[in-house]
């Protein structure tokens, strides 16, 4: 009976402590104020809101991204603050839940009383404050790829408080790679491989197809796969059987690990496009990276000189390297501040106006004259970072902006 | 929005174009593809049905001492540089002793105090739960590759490729299958885990140790998750989330004929070839509501299985 009991507490306890290594917790999400509380009025500070995954399946983003944007709220007050006040950053662990966005970013608005707030890159999460942010009217910075997170796509119109920030969307993105791709490189045949449970994939490969056959090539054969597969060796034979010279494949590290082994482990050598995931670490995860070539796209080079300041603060504050994901939640908070210093005050109202037609020419990590276009929320004519992988060896091609 | 045509929307239109005009050796390559999944399906599905035979439960810790030791198995090849061999026999040894722990800590009890088969059920579901957030706990959620074990990395016989690793997948787990057979035919052993099977009482009143039956029995079923366990790292990728392959071992050993080894040994084939060549007739897509609607027609047609032999589920 002793044992019994014993054996009962043990399996609780390891449960609970399971429990909560897996995530915060499961009561409500948790802010963190990443600056510290002045002890002057709230008319001294700038309140900035966060929302992100801080401890679930898309973590590692969302971490990220809201490091980028603590580092650049630091920096921001180190050099004197927003128009002259201090910069306060609240953030929200989302959990990647849709429901728990709307509750925090609810939160911001009512009790935090925010000017703004800066989200992920998650298009379901941003899709999910389309609504709430049209209530509540506080502007919100996201990275969303899929452009129907900040167009009505029935209208033409863009959602008054929902802005695309410091990436392309999902379509400008595929039509930087075809373009570059097409110009480029001798290849013509195209396989697509995409997830169909990602909106971020579907979008982005609908739209090379249509690319890819303006520029008049061909599209041999499109195939698809899920978010819990594990095989794709059927796919990959399909592929190389229709003739294809490379696969343009929109999908996630997971799948493209998954993928590229598979494909090495059957000898099948067609190299890939499109695949924003193939950066680093994507190499060093796979059994045989000299079978890899590739070209792809990307929101910065990590190496390059333009982000060693943000790198080397990144691994001063966190031990680790940052990633384009912390260039985009830096980038979004500069923006966010050219926004107020434009807007002259941190009225949510006036940020929103400032963000739809002040920001211009601004110089960011991701572009030198970076300009938010006020018909799509999203950045105008911004483009991206062409990377190739030959034999496995990564290179950065340069700097490319498509027509 | 760009949309894609109705012709690439559906790909049994496309695997018609291509079955007119192809030979059919694409078609034997998609069937060694298909064997060498199902053989991995195959190893899950004989694991998972040793413990059912004997205990008549649905054992989902199954999926959780696969995961954990294709872990460890990680950890000694990229820690301690150990090679191919030595990985998979430790790996192996250690799915053996996870599995008597779990069997110790989840089922020993329960079943001493004949207690209802629903609370090993459950406990066995909460148990790979466990194991699968300890591995996140350890790992977090990211997900990591097995070194390169082999120097190439496919071979060509004739006009076909086969991964290496798929052939060693198909060879070890023919291996595995064989040692099995033996044991469970030939030995002792065998003849007091098949007696238990069938009839844990008189077994017992035999004088049989049926509690060292079952715990040599989750050795040996943990001894198939850890190497199942770890081809599924070496082919895939380490994730926390692959105990769910276990549902495919499931699926297998419920077409092979609950609870029979051998049945559950062509079930898994059945079912890898069965993907494979699905995927490539229906897509990746509908291929998941093809392969269930396929079990279930099979099991209409066949209700005891491949094997015609079939032990009754209490759970």
């Amino acid at each position: 009976m002793e044992m019994r009991k014993l054996l009962a507490i043990f399996i609780i306890v390891l449960m609970v402590a399971s429990l909560v290594g897996c995530g915060s917790s499961n009561n409500e999400a948790t802010p963190q104020e990443t600056t510290e509380t002045t002890e002057a009025g709230e008319e001294d500070v700038i309140l900035i809101g966060g929302v992100n995954d801080l401890s679930a399946d898309r973590s590692v983003l969302g971490n990220a991204i809201n490091r980028g944007v603590e580092l650049a709220v630091k920096e921001i007050n180190e050099a004197g603050g927003i128009l002259g006040k201090k910069v306060v950053y609240k953030v929200y662990d989302n959990r990647n839940d849709a429901q728990e966005t709307i509750n925090a970013y609810t939160r911001l608005c009512n009790v935090d009383n925010v000017s703004a707030v800066i989200t992920s890159d998650a298009s379901s999460i941003c899709m999910a404050l389309i609504e709430v942010s049209g209530v509540e009217k506080i502007p919100v910075l996201g990275m969303p790829s899929d452009p129907r997170a900040t167009m009505n796509v029935a209208t033409g119109e863009p959602y008054p408080y929902m802005f695309l920030v410091s990436q392309p969307n999902a379509v400008a993105q595929a039509n930087i790679i075809a373009h570059y791709v097409n110009e480029n490189t001798d290849l013509k045949k195209a396989a697509v491989f995409y997830d169909q449970s990602n909106a971020y994939s579907v979008a982005n490969s609908e739209a090379f197809i249509e690319f890819w056959k303006e520029l008049g090539n061909e599209v041999t054969i499109i195939e698809t796969c899920n978010k819990n597969d594990q095989d794709y060796k059927t796919q990959l034979y399909k592929m190389k059987d229709a003739g294809a010279e490379f696969i343009y494949c929109p999908i996630t590290t997971t799948q493209l690990v998954l993928l590229a082994n598979q494909a090495s482990q059957n000898g099948i050598g067609l190299p890939y496009v499109g695949a924003m995931d193939m950066a680093d670490p994507f190499l060093s995860l796979i059994n045989n990276p000299e079978d890899v070539n590739a070209y792809f796209q990307a929101v910065a080079d990590m190496k390059s000189e333009r982000v060693a300041k943000l790198n080397a603060a990144y691994r001063e504050a966190y031990g680790e390297d940052a990633t384009v994901k912390s260039v985009n939640g830096y980038d979004a908070m500069y923006i966010l501040k050219a926004a107020i210093e434009a807007a002259g005050s941190a009225d949510p109202e006036a940020i929103r106006d400032a963000l739809e037609n002040k920001i211009q020419n601004l110089k960011i990590l991701v572009s030198d004259n970076y300009t938010m276009d006020p018909k799509t929320h999203a950045p105008k004519d911004l483009g991206m970072v062409i990377c190739k992988i030959t034999n496995g060896k990564l290179e950065t091609i340069g700097y490319y902006e498509a027509n | 929005m760009p949309a894609i045509s109705l012709y690439y929307r559906l790909p049994a239109l496309h695997s018609y174009k291509r079955l007119k005009g192809e030979s059919h050796m694409y078609y034997i390559q998609l069937l060694i593809n298909g064997i060498s999944l199902g053989s991995v399906y195959s190893v899950i599905a004989i694991g998972f049905t040793l413990i059912f035979s004997i205990l008549k439960f649905s054992n989902f810790s199954h999926g959780g001492v696969m995961v954990v030791s294709a872990y460890f198995g990680y950890v000694l090849s990229t820690k301690l540089n150990l090679g191919f061999f030595p990985t998979l026999l430790m790996v192996s040894v250690f799915g053996a002793l996870v599995a008597v722990v779990v069997q110790y800590i989840g089922f020993d009890r329960i079943r001493k105090s004949d207690g209802n088969v629903m609370l090993l059920f459950v406990s066995s579901a909460t148990l790979g739960t466990l194991l699968q957030n300890i591995i996140v706990i350890t790992f977090s959620s990211t997900y990591y590759s097995y070194p390169k074990f082999f120097t190439t990395s496919f071979v060509k016989i004739g006009n076909f490729t086969v991964g290496v690793t798929d052939l060693m997948m198909l060879v070890f787990s023919t291996i595995c299958i064989v040692v099995l057979m033996y044991v469970l035919y030939k030995t002792r052993l065998g003849i007091s885990i098949r007696a238990l099977s069938m009839d844990a009482n008189t077994t017992q009143l035999m004088g049989i140790n049926a509690s060292f039956v079952i715990a040599v029995t989750f050795m040996i079923s943990g001894c198939l998750a850890g190497v199942a366990g770890m081809f599924l790292g070496i082919s895939y990728s380490l994730y926390p989330q692959l105990n769910a392959l276990v549902f495919k071992g499931m699926i297998a050993s419920i077409l092979g004929g609950l609870g029979n080894i051998s049945g559950a040994l062509y079930g898994g084939l059945l079912l890898g070839v069965a993907e494979v060549f699905l995927t490539n007739f229906v897509g990746a897509s509908l291929m998941p509501v093809f392969t269930f609607l396929f079990s279930i027609i099979f099991l209409l047609v066949r209700p005891q299985g491949i094997s015609g032999k079939f032990t009754l589920e209490k759970v």
